[in-house]
C-alpha cells in the first residue's frame, strides 16, 4: 500500500505518521507533501492507494483542495484530515467523493486502521462499478446500431444512444420528451399497439419483433428490424431496444423478389443450373420456372439437383449435344435448337439460349437458360419444306417427262428417217425398175407381160400407201383425235379373211393354227383397228419365226370379253429391246436380217388402247413370243 | 458365151424385176432369195458377177460378201451391193466387207446395167 500525506502542519504530520506506524497496515511506501503544489507534483510521478488530505493548505483550502486533487488521483481513496471545528466542511467533501474523514486529535491507531481499510475497500468497489458503468456506456452509447430504452408503462424514451440520435434526427433532449409512438408513421401505430399488448404478457425476455416501419424526424420512413429486451431500471423495468435499419436490404430484397416473380411467371421457360467447380461440364439444376414445368412436365423436385440432360432422347441430334458440351466447357453464350422430351416421353423442339453468369469476382458460377417450345414452328417449317420438296419433285418430273418426250421425238424422228427411207426405197426401186423395163423393152413385150409389170407397179403403190397410213397413225400423239368408227362385224368370217390375207402376203411359209372359242357371232367394233391388230400380230409372228412352220392364233370369249392370243416360236425379243417395244420405228436388235418398219407393235398398242383393251407381251430371245390381248365385247 | 450373174434379193417383186432386166440384157441369171441361198448358189454357179441386197433373212448381204471373199479369195469376183440402206456408214461397211460397188435403191436399170458392163470388162 502506498500512502501520501498532504499536511502543512508538521505536528499533525508527526501524529498521523506515528499512528500509521502503530497500525497493522502493510505500508510499502509513505510520502508527504506540505502544499497542494507539492502533492500535484508527486501525483504526476506516482500512483497512491490512500491519500490523507488536510483541507487547509497554504495554497488551497476547503472542498476546492479535494477538487484539485481528485482528477490526478482518481484511483486513490482520499481521507480528509480536519479540525474539530471544520467537521461540516469534511461532511461536504464526502459528497464530492471523499471516502472518509478523520478529526485531528480525535483518532487513535485503531480508528485510523479501520478508516483506511474501509476507505480502500469502498474506493475499490466504487472503481469496479465505475468501470462497469463505463463499459456499459461504451456498449450502449457507442453502439453503431440505434438503441434506446423506454418505460414499459409510459412508453417514454428513458435513454437513447448516439446512433439513434444520428439516425432518427432527434436530439437527446427531444427524445426525452417523446414516446415510442412518435417514431412510427400513423399507419403503423394500430398494429404496433396490438403488438405491444400481445408481448406484454409474454415471458420471453429477449424478443425479436421482426419488421417495422419507423419515422425519422425529417419524415423519412425506414424499415427496421427490432430486437428488444426487458431490463431492470432502478425500481422499475424498461425495454431496451436495438433497431436495425433494413431499408436498403428490403429494397434489394423487393427488387430481387420482383425479378424472381418476373422469371417465375415468364412465358418462356427458364432454367438455372450451377457450374460444377470440379467438372464444368456437370451442371446441376437449381431453379426452373412455371413455364418450364408447363413445357416439360417436370416439377422442381423432379429436376433440381439433376442435369438438363434429363430432357434428351433418341431424336436429340448428337452433333448439337456435342456443341452444348463444347459451349459449356468454353463458358460462352450460345443458342441451340434440339429435340427434347417431356416427362411423358413426348418429343418437342426446344430453342434455347445458354448464358454463363459470373459472381462479383468474375468467376462463372451459373448457367441461365431461356427456353422455348418451337415444335409448331418446326412442324410448319417441315410442312413448308415438304410442300416445296413435292413441288420441286413435281416440276422436276414434269421437266424430265418433257425432256424424255422431246428425246423420244428426236429419236423417233431419226428412226423414222432411216426406216421410212429404207422401207420406201425398196418399193420405189421396184417401181423404177419396172418403168425402166417397160420403156427399154416396150417393143418386144406382149400385152400380158406389160400388164404384169404395171400390176407390180400398182401393188408397190398400195404397199407404200399402207405404210404411209401406218406412219400417220403412230405419228398422232393425241389418241382422242383418232375417230373410232364402230360397225357390226361377223367375227368368224372376218378372222378367216385375215388369216387368208396374212398367209398370202407371207407366201404361206407358216400354218396359222386357229383355236376359235367364241359363241357370239357378231361384234361391234372398229373394223380397221381390229384388222390392224390381227394383221400386225400374225405377220410379226410369222416374220420373226423364220424356219418355223407354225404359229398359234387363239380367240376365246368369256364374260363379255374377247381374249386374243398369238404365239410363235421364233427369235423372240431381247431383254434390252423390251422397254422400247412400243416405240414407233424401233426395231429389235436381232432383226437386222428381217425387213420391217418398226411400226407393227406401236400400231397394235394404240389400237388396243382405242378399243379400251389391255395388252400383255411375253417373250424370250430365241424361244419365241406370246402376245395376249383382251378387250370388252359390245 | 453369156456372162453369168448371181442376184441375191429377198424381196419377191423387186427380185423378179431385176431378174427380168438382167435376162433381157443378155445375162445368164441365178436368183437366190436369202443370204444362205446366195452363198450356196455362188459355190455351184461360180458367177462372173454378184448383185446383192443387204437386209435379208438367214445371212445378210455383208455376211454373204465376206463368205464369198473368204471361200474364193483369188478370184476377186466383182460384187455390187444394191440396197435401200442409204447412209454413208452402210456404204463404208459394204466396201469393208469386200464390195466392188454400192448402188442405192432406187436406181435406174441403166445405172445398174452400165455398172455391170463396166465391172465385167
Amino acid at each position: 500500500m502506498k500512502i501520501l500525506i498532504v499536511e502543512d502542519n508538521s505536528g499533525d504530520l508527526f501524529f498521523i505518521e506515528e499512528f500509521l506506524h502503530r497500525t497493522n497496515l502493510q505500508i510499502d511506501d509513505q510520502q508527504s507533501a506540505r502544499t497542494m503544489r507539492e502533492a500535484e507534483e508527486l501525483l504526476t510521478k506516482e500512483i497512491f492507494d490512500v491519500i490523507f488530505l488536510d483541507l487547509f493548505l497554504p495554497d488551497v483550502s476547503g472542498v476546492t483542495a479535494f477538487q484539485r486533487l481528485n482528477p490526478k488521483s482518481i484511483s486513490a481513496a482520499v481521507i480528509v484530515l480536519t479540525g474539530l471545528l471544520d467537521e461540516n466542511i469534511a461532511l461536504e467533501a464526502l459528497k464530492h467523493g471523499v471516502q472518509d474523514y478523520l478529526v485531528k486529535g480525535e483518532y487513535d491507531e485503531k480508528l485510523l486502521e479501520k478508516t483506511v481499510r474501509y476507505a480502500v475497500e469502498r474506493k475499490s468497489t466504487q472503481e469496479l462499478l465505475k468501470i462497469s458503468e463505463e463499459r456499459y456506456k461504451i456498449l450502449f452509447e457507442g453502439n453503431p446500431i440505434p438503441m434506446w430504452a423506454h418505460d414499459l408503462e409510459t412508453n417514454r424514451f428513458v435513454m437513447v444512444n448516439n446512433a439513434a440520435i444520428a439516425h432518427y434526427g432527434y436530439s437527446a433532449e427531444e427524445f426525452s420528451n417523446m414516446t415510442i409512438f412518435d417514431i412510427r408513421p400513423p399507419s403503423e401505430r394500430d398494429r404496433f399497439m396490438l403488438h405491444l399488448k400481445k408481448i406484454e404478457n409474454e415471458k420471453q425476455h429477449l424478443h425479436n419483433s421482426a419488421e417495422w416501419k419507423h419515422l425519422k424526424k425529417d419524415g423519412t420512413v425506414i424499415n427496421v428490424e427490432v430486437i428488444s429486451h426487458i431490463i431492470p431500471w432502478g425500481t422499475t423495468k424498461v425495454r431496451l431496444v436495438a433497431a436495425y435499419d433494413i431499408t436498403e436490404r428490403t429494397k434489394t430484397e423487393d427488387h430481387l423478389r420482383l425479378l424472381e416473380s418476373a422469371i417465375t411467371n415468364a412465358n418462356d421457360s427458364v432454367l438455372i443450373s450451377e457450374i460444377g467447380q470440379n467438372n464444368i461440364g456437370y451442371s446441376p439444376v437449381i431453379y426452373i420456372n412455371h413455364a418450364f414445368t408447363k413445357m416439360t412436365g417436370y416439377h422442381p423436385d423432379e429436376i433440381i439437383g439433376k442435369t438438363a440432360s434429363i430432357l434428351h432422347g433418341p431424336a436429340s441430334d448428337l452433333k448439337e449435344l456435342q456443341r452444348i458440351n463444347d459451349v459449356m466447357k468454353k463458358q460462352e453464350s450460345a443458342e441451340f435448337e434440339i429435340a427434347n422430351y417431356t416427362k411423358d416421353g413426348e418429343m418437342f423442339w426446344n430453342n434455347f439460349t445458354l448464358v454463363p453468369v459470373a459472381d462479383k469476382s468474375g468467376i462463372y458460377t451459373h448457367w441461365v437458360s431461356i427456353q422455348r417450345d418451337v415444335t409448331s414452328r418446326k412442324q410448319q417449317e417441315e410442312i413448308t419444306r415438304k410442300k416445296l420438296e413435292k413441288l420441286i419433285n413435281e416440276r422436276t418430273r414434269e421437266l424430265h417427262e418433257a425432256l424424255a418426250k422431246e428425246k423420244d421425238l428426236v429419236e423417233m424422228k431419226s428412226r423414222f428417217v432411216s426406216i421410212a427411207s429404207h422401207e420406201f426405197r425398196t418399193p420405189l426401186s421396184t417401181i423404177n425398175f419396172a418403168t425402166n423395163f417397160l420403156q427399154d423393152h416396150f417393143q418386144q413385150l406382149d400385152a400380158a407381160e406389160i400388164s404384169s409389170k404395171l400390176k407390180k407397179i400398182e401393188k408397190q403403190v398400195i404397199h407404200m400407201t399402207s405404210l404411209l397410213e401406218d406412219v400417220i397413225l403412230v405419228g398422232r400423239n393425241d389418241l382422242n383425235k383418232i375417230q373410232v368408227i364402230k360397225t357390226t362385224i361377223h367375227l368368224r368370217s372376218f378372222i378367216d379373211k385375215i388369216i387368208e390375207d396374212v398367209s398370202q402376203t407371207t407366201k404361206n411359209t407358216h400354218i396359222i393354227n386357229l383355236t376359235y372359242d367364241v359363241k357370239t357371232d357378231h361384234l361391234v367394233a372398229d373394223e380397221k383397228l381390229l384388222r390392224n391388230i390381227f394383221i400386225n400380230l400374225l405377220t410379226n409372228a410369222i416374220k420373226f419365226s423364220p424356219g418355223r412352220s407354225e404359229v398359234d392364233f387363239k380367240l376365246k370369249e368369256k364374260d363379255d370379253t374377247l381374249y386374243l392370243e398369238v404365239i410363235d416360236h421364233g427369235i423372240g425379243i431381247t431383254k434390252s429391246d423390251k422397254e422400247h417395244l412400243y416405240e414407233a420405228f424401233y426395231r429389235g436388235s436381232n432383226t437386222t436380217t428381217i425387213a420391217g418398219s418398226g411400226l407393227g407393235l406401236s400400231i397394235v398398242k394404240k389400237a388396243v388402247e382405242l378399243l379400251k383393251g389391255e395388252m400383255e407381251l411375253n417373250s424370250e430371245e430365241t424361244k419365241g413370243t406370246q402376245v395376249k390381248i383382251k378387250f370388252p365385247m359390245e | 458365151m453369156k456372162k453369168s450373174i448371181l442376184l441375191v434379193e429377198d424381196t419377191e417383186d423387186l427380185g423378179e424385176m431385176i431378174f427380168d432386166i438382167l435376162k433381157m440384157s443378155g445375162y445368164q441369171v441365178a436368183w437366190a432369195k436369202d443370204g444362205g441361198d446366195g452363198v450356196a448358189q455362188y459355190l455351184s454357179v461360180r458367177p462372173d458377177l454378184v448383185v446383192t441386197d443387204l437386209v435379208m433373212p438367214v445371212m445378210n448381204g455383208l455376211e454373204v460378201i465376206a463368205k464369198i471373199r473368204e471361200v474364193d479369195s483369188q478370184n476377186n469376183v466383182p460384187i455390187i451391193i444394191l440396197s435401200a440402206k442409204a447412209i454413208p456408214e452402210d456404204q463404208e461397211a459394204g466396201f469393208k466387207a469386200g464390195a466392188s460397188l454400192y448402188l442405192k435403191k432406187p436406181c435406174s436399170s441403166k445405172l445398174l446395167l452400165d455398172s455391170i458392163k463396166e465391172l465385167l470388162k
